[in-house]
């Protein structure tokens, strides 16, 4: 009889596998995690203090996204509205809805509107709308069908692989300016679409940049 | 000295490097320094320190280990296997971490958005930085309301879009949360309508006697709201009496003018006209409100191409100051003995110009010095019209009235040297100001003091014990930033508005106005200067209301709209004094140095403001505490200067604490030995040694004395140097942190300097004029070492970003290191950690002398990250934290940054900065708004350094490519650039040939530091060329 019986014999591979299959498996599996919509924060509901519904305000009534986000094409950020700019219609239209009693609230006491932020990017990151929008990067590109979101959700991961993605070729992203905030625009299927981004991205002189410095500083 | 090459780290016990005293040998080896152009420097050689002076680099303290003290230590309370027990459980945690949901950032929009202001886009407001009555312009930079940067304001008549370090350093003390926050009496707290009542009760009996009691102490001020308001205390109250106290008074300036030319008059220095400067103990150089316009013009005049030539500067001082580090030739010389120096140099002028005949020196000038008079007075005597003599604010009034008198006779009014109505209302600001106001004291006939000036219970000078006068006033009211030594010797104590909180105006030392716009509410409830005299009248307008009535006047069609461009320009235009041109009193000037008498023999003590904290107003503003000194290097301290042949004779060391004794009084003071400093005197900056909270040093919750006060030392009759003092040993240390001889050259050449002669002769690059030697005397022979990077194309893309340092104008104030501690978040450390090598600033001022101890030049260089085309940091970096951007910049990619310090060791410029604490956690509210959000804010960990402000290019290039076009030379400015008082920085493209960078980098006085290593550095230097009198040799 040997010391160790046959079946140990396994037990010491299995063991020498697990040793090394197990901090792989951890590691993918976190990186699997972090990759995930679930870690993305892709898709995930927002509640918001006003219940504001951009199916209605985009979708319905058509307004421009730039009426509301009006610095997006000079400022980094895409400008929040401010409660005047609710108020500029909603002093007329809905004025004693009750959905609107917060707005109107705040407005009165001078107070901000707390939204909730959806799109967080880590603070070493400095994205810039306006350059996106002026060289034809749209709206709907990164933010999805907004025009279909109850509550607005993020659409895309907004990881750095996904970033640089498309700073590596843009030109399957690119569209016309005049159609930047549309949701619905799509190209010419006849068009060759790798083509009319070359072309686009002629016409903007569209120059991407994946040196760390575009976004890190 | 023998040190173990790699001592064993003992946990936690590295304490700020103990100075070791320098050992001086015998004379003979001091008087030549080491032997010019033995083995560096192409013909100089170059040293930072006496020690390194006389014995080498291996004299240094810490030569012969790589590391500063303390590199070593681990964290305190950690151990090796603590720190393993915890890495097996973080990492088993790890996962876990991921289950923590980050909680929701809110966000939070305008109600109504203010007009103009673009959420993530800063506003630029000119408003006016104002020290001792004179403004600066200046642009802030506010984002959504809340400033976080100064420039200067280039439609600014001084500024022309510069500024020096104290503007730069402003912001530090708006956000300072130590600032005073409550009203009090006598401790207690109270309101602003409480103390107005209080006043206006007591308004009653000041209107019967006329406000015999009632008097007002100020700073010096140039605001006419505030002189309309003294006006119309005056009125009231006839009997009101105002009086003006700086620690730093301008005095003799105005009584020269007065003496010289019959009334008080404000000079201006044209120096870009003069060929020939002398200054007489003047720092015109340094970068104040009142000198900011005189370092471009004298820069201007420092480049060897310059159409006219270049200037000569020469400097007699007792000190060495910053002016004196830019001179050709350079006289040290006790303060006492300045004005007998004048009457030499008017004595020498006199035999060939007769309106300066009859002058006489009261003592006969000896070998050194009649040579150099002799020389200077020929040489401003062969420039008439283009010389200028310009006499410092420490001096006397004889010697500036001589000075002008110098002046007048050799053509500079109106050429070099102009002359306006002083545009500060108190042009007696020191002892003449406030005499009698201490005599009042004294006899008591003071019912109400209302102070304004800063804090001068700690700035009297030793012999006027006002805190003691004070008690004898019943109704004492200080109004002041801090809650300060004043504050707790008054009765009624209010909290300042900052400048930048608060409406008012101000001139500049040409008389130009500016509106001073508050940027931001009062953070602190705090009440202004204009507040405070109004609440001695009877109508309670608010100060913008009367500012507006009081300059209604001046519009010349519609006031509104004028008021508006002149808010946005920051000066009102056709406000700048005119020049007058006043009538030498010659006989009277003679008449007055002809009662001059010989200074009394003895050792001197100096009395001179801090470059940094000034007479200790900006004590408690961490930046400029933690800036080194321009000249000394030294941080949060200041030290008794001492000339080296004075601290061979009394032994003393870098940081020996000594004994200063004056006219019976005394204190200590830690000794320091500066080159080129007189020996027969010693100096001593004020402002030091008052028990504060320092903002952003982790380690100091608790407050702490932070130097060592010398204003016991001063007296009220001659504030800025007395005879007599005597020096004692006291045989103990003190530590002090210098930023200076941390690293070592190794013997190499890094800052270069030529005489105007030498570089005529050879105007190539100085590396080609001599073979390239590596340490230990092999030659290089014209190879470089070659690179491990490959070649890399930058043909291609639009920009190829580069700056370069002229060493020429290069003054060293400083002012640029604040001005990127500004721009890019950059964390204070304290002096404990500074004496440990870890300063953060990305700024590294380097000074080096070269010469003799006794009489060294000096050349200041900025060394900041060079941007290597092949870095040698990138290589070594484990996790490619810090890799090439496409356009040639080194970038520090911050969240990539494990710490593991290997680029910085392999950095052969030393430029790179690890965080080796959390300097950015705890911070308050109040100074996180200082902080630039354009600019990541690290952590611990991580490595950073010069960017050459990314932030600022990828601004402006998103700018420029909206537009579709490419970014313009002057479009675009790193903070140091911009702040440069005399244009040393540039930066800009190199694809474009006509940029100013280019064409620097084009100059035959570019050189690249450390050129033999290969690193192609896109940071390029221009040799410093001095301009000696051959006659002086």
């Amino acid at each position: 009889m040997p010391l160790f019986p046959r079946w140990t014999n396994t037990v010491s591979r299995l063991s020498g596998v697990m040793l090394l299959a197990l901090p792989a498996v951890a590691i993918a599996g976190l990186m699997i995690v972090v990759r995930s919509t679930w870690g993305t924060k892709q898709d995930r509901v927002v509640v918001q203090p006003i219940e504001f519904d951009h199916r209605h305000h985009v979708g319905d009534e058509g307004i421009d996204c730039r009426y509301c986000h009006y610095t997006v094409e000079k400022s980094p950020y895409p400008g929040l509205p401010s409660t005047t700019i609710c108020m500029s219609c909603h002093a007329q239209v809905w004025n004693k809805s009750p959905l609107l009693g917060l707005v109107r609230e705040y407005h009165f006491k001078e107070r901000p509107i707390p939204w909730n932020s959806v799109h967080n990017l880590p603070d070493f990151v400095y994205f810039n709308h306006s350059i996106h929008v002026n060289k034809g990067v749209g709206c709907v590109t990164c933010h999805g069908r907004v025009d279909q979101m109850a509550l607005i959700n993020q659409k895309s991961p907004l990881s750095m692989g996904w970033c640089v993605e498309c700073h590596r070729n843009p030109e399957p992203h690119l569209r016309p300016v005049e159609f930047i905030t549309s949701m619905t625009w799509q190209p010419d299927p006849a068009v060759d679409r790798q083509k009319l981004g070359a072309q686009l991205a002629q016409q903007y002189n569209v120059h991407t940049r994946i040196s760390c410095d575009a976004c890190h500083r | 000295m023998t040190t173990p090459r790699f001592p064993l780290p003992v946990l936690g016990s590295s304490a700020p490097v103990e100075p070791q005293a320098v050992d001086l040998p015998d004379e003979a080896s001091f008087a030549p320094g080491r032997q010019p152009g033995s083995d560096h420097g192409y013909g100089r050689s170059y040293w930072r320190s006496v020690e390194e002076q006389l014995h080498g680099e291996a004299a240094l303290p810490h030569r012969d280990q790589e590391f500063p003290p303390g590199a070593f230590d681990v964290p305190k309370g950690f151990a090796r296997r603590d720190f393993l027990q915890l890495m097996g459980a973080s990492v088993a945690l790890a996962g876990l971490t991921a289950c923590t949901e980050k909680p929701v950032e809110r966000i939070l929009a305008y109600n109504k958005a203010p007009d103009g202001v673009v959420p993530g886009n800063p506003l630029h407001y000119a408003t006016a930085f104002v020290q001792d009555g004179l403004a600066l312009g200046v642009l802030a930079t506010s984002w959504e309301g809340r400033p976080v940067k100064v420039e200067g304001n280039p439609s600014h008549p001084i500024s022309r879009g510069t500024t020096g370090p104290h503007a730069q350093a402003e912001l530090a003390t708006l956000y300072d949360p130590f600032r005073a926050r409550v009203l009090k009496e006598r401790g207690a707290g109270r309101s602003w309508r409480g103390f107005r009542e209080s006043m206006r009760i007591r308004s009653a009996a000041w209107e019967k006697d006329g406000g015999a009691g009632l008097r007002f102490l100020s700073g010096p001020s140039s605001s006419l709201l505030v002189g309309s308001l003294r006006e119309a205390i005056a009125q009231r109250f006839p009997k009101a009496r105002f009086h003006a106290w700086s620690a730093t008074p301008r005095d003799s300036v105005y009584e020269g003018t007065a003496l010289a030319f019959g009334r008080a008059l404000e000079p201006h220095y044209v120096v870009e006209k003069a060929d020939v400067i002398l200054s007489l103990d003047a720092d015109f150089l340094e970068a104040r409100p009142d000198t900011v316009d005189q370092n471009l013009g004298f820069a201007n005049r420092r480049e060897p191409h310059h159409p006219k030539g270049m200037n000569r500067l020469y400097v007699v001082e007792p000190r060495f100051s910053i002016t004196g580090g830019m001179a050709d030739h350079r006289l040290r010389l006790r303060s006492a003995d300045i004005e007998a120096f004048t009457l030499a140099l008017a004595a020498e002028l006199g035999k060939s110009v007769p309106t300066l005949s009859g002058y006489r020196s009261p003592v006969p000038l000896d070998g050194e010095r009649a040579k150099f008079v002799a020389a200077v007075a020929k040489d401003l005597a062969g420039k008439r019209g283009a010389a200028l003599v310009i006499p410092g604010e420490r001096q006397t009034a004889l010697t500036h009235a001589v000075a002008q008198a110098i002046n007048a006779s050799l053509g500079a009014i109106g050429a070099t040297l102009t002359f306006t109505e002083p545009a500060v209302l108190d042009t007696a600001s020191g002892r003449a100001g406030w005499q009698a106001l201490v005599d009042d004291l004294r006899a008591g006939k003071v019912d109400t003091l209302v102070i304004t000036a800063w804090n001068p219970v700690f700035t009297t000078p030793g012999d006027v014990d006002l805190p003691g006068l004070l008690k004898r006033v019943p109704n004492a009211v200080y109004l002041g930033l801090h809650d300060d030594e004043t504050s707790r010797a008054v009765n009624w104590f209010l909290p300042a508005a900052h400048p930048f909180e608060s409406w008012g105006d101000a001139r500049s030392r040409d008389g130009a106005l500016s509106i001073v716009q508050p940027l931001i509410q009062p953070l602190f409830g705090g009440i202004s200067e204009a507040e405070v005299l109004g609440a001695f009248l009877t109508d309670d307008t608010k100060p913008y209301n009367r500012l507006k009535a009081l300059h209604a006047s001046r519009a010349k069609t519609d006031f509104d709209s004028e008021w508006e461009v002149w808010l946005a320009n920051g000066v009102v235009p056709g406000t700048a004094s005119p020049a007058v041109t006043p009538s030498l009193q010659t006989e009277k000037v003679r008449a007055a140095a002809a009662q001059a008498r010989p200074a009394p023999a003895g050792l001197e003590l100096d009395v001179v403001h801090d470059y940094k904290i000034l007479d200790g107003r900006y004590a408690l503003n961490s930046w400029l505490q933690e800036l080194p000194d321009p000249i000394t290097k030294v941080t949060w301290d200041n030290v008794a200067q001492f000339g080296p042949g004075m601290a061979k004779q009394l032994g003393l060391g870098n940081g020996d604490l000594v004994t200063l004794t004056v006219s019976g009084r005394s204190v200590q003071v830690p000794a320091w030995v500066q080159p080129g400093h007189a020996d027969d005197a010693v100096t001593v900056s004020i402002g030091y040694g008052r028990k504060q909270h320092t903002l952003g040093v982790k380690d100091a919750d608790e407050p702490v004395v932070v130097g060592h006060d010398v204003y016991p030392l001063r007296s009220a009759a001659s504030p800025w140097f007395l005879t007599g003092l005597e020096v004692k040993k006291t045989g103990r240390k003190y530590p002090i942190s210098t930023t200076q001889v941390t690293n070592v050259t190794e013997g190499r050449p890094i800052a270069l300097m030529q005489s105007l002669e030498e570089f005529e002769k050879h105007p190539e690059a100085p590396e080609q004029r001599s073979p390239e030697k590596l340490p230990g005397g092999k030659e290089l022979e014209g190879r470089l070492l070659p690179s491990v990077q490959p070649e890399v194309d930058y043909s291609k893309l639009p920009y190829k970003w580069a700056m370069a340092v002229d060493m020429s104008r290069c003054t060293g104030c400083s002012a640029c290191v604040v001005a990127c501690q500004a721009e890019n978040n950059i964390p204070v450390v304290g002096k404990y950690q500074v004496g440990r090598g870890r300063e953060m600033q990305w700024i590294r001022m380097d000074r080096y002398y070269s010469g003799p101890a006794e009489s060294p030049e000096m050349v200041s260089q900025p060394m900041f990250c060079q941007h290597c085309e092949t870095a040698p940091c990138e290589y070594v970096c484990p996790v490619n934290a810090t890799v090439h951007s496409d356009e040639g910049l080194n970038d520090m990619v911050y969240n990539r940054c494990i710490g593991t310090r290997y680029c910085s060791n392999n950095c052969p410029y030393k430029v790179r900065h690890f965080n080796y604490l959390h300097w950015t956690q705890d911070k308050s509210q109040v100074e996180k708004m200082l902080m630039n959000p354009d600019v990541t804010v690290r952590a611990r960990g991580v490595m950073e350094k010069c960017t050459y402000c990314v932030q600022r290019i990828e601004r402006t290039r998103i700018a420029s490519r909206i537009e579709n076009r490419t970014i313009g030379d002057t479009e675009l400015k790193t903070a140091c650039q911009q702040v440069c008082p005399t244009n040393a920085l540039t930066f800009g493209s190199l694809h474009d040939p006509k940029t100013q960078v280019s064409q620097r980098h084009a100059d035959p006085r570019r050189f690249d530091v450390l050129h033999e290593l290969n690193t192609r550095p896109r940071t390029v230097y221009l040799t410093k060329i001095k301009n000696p009198n051959p006659e002086l040799g």
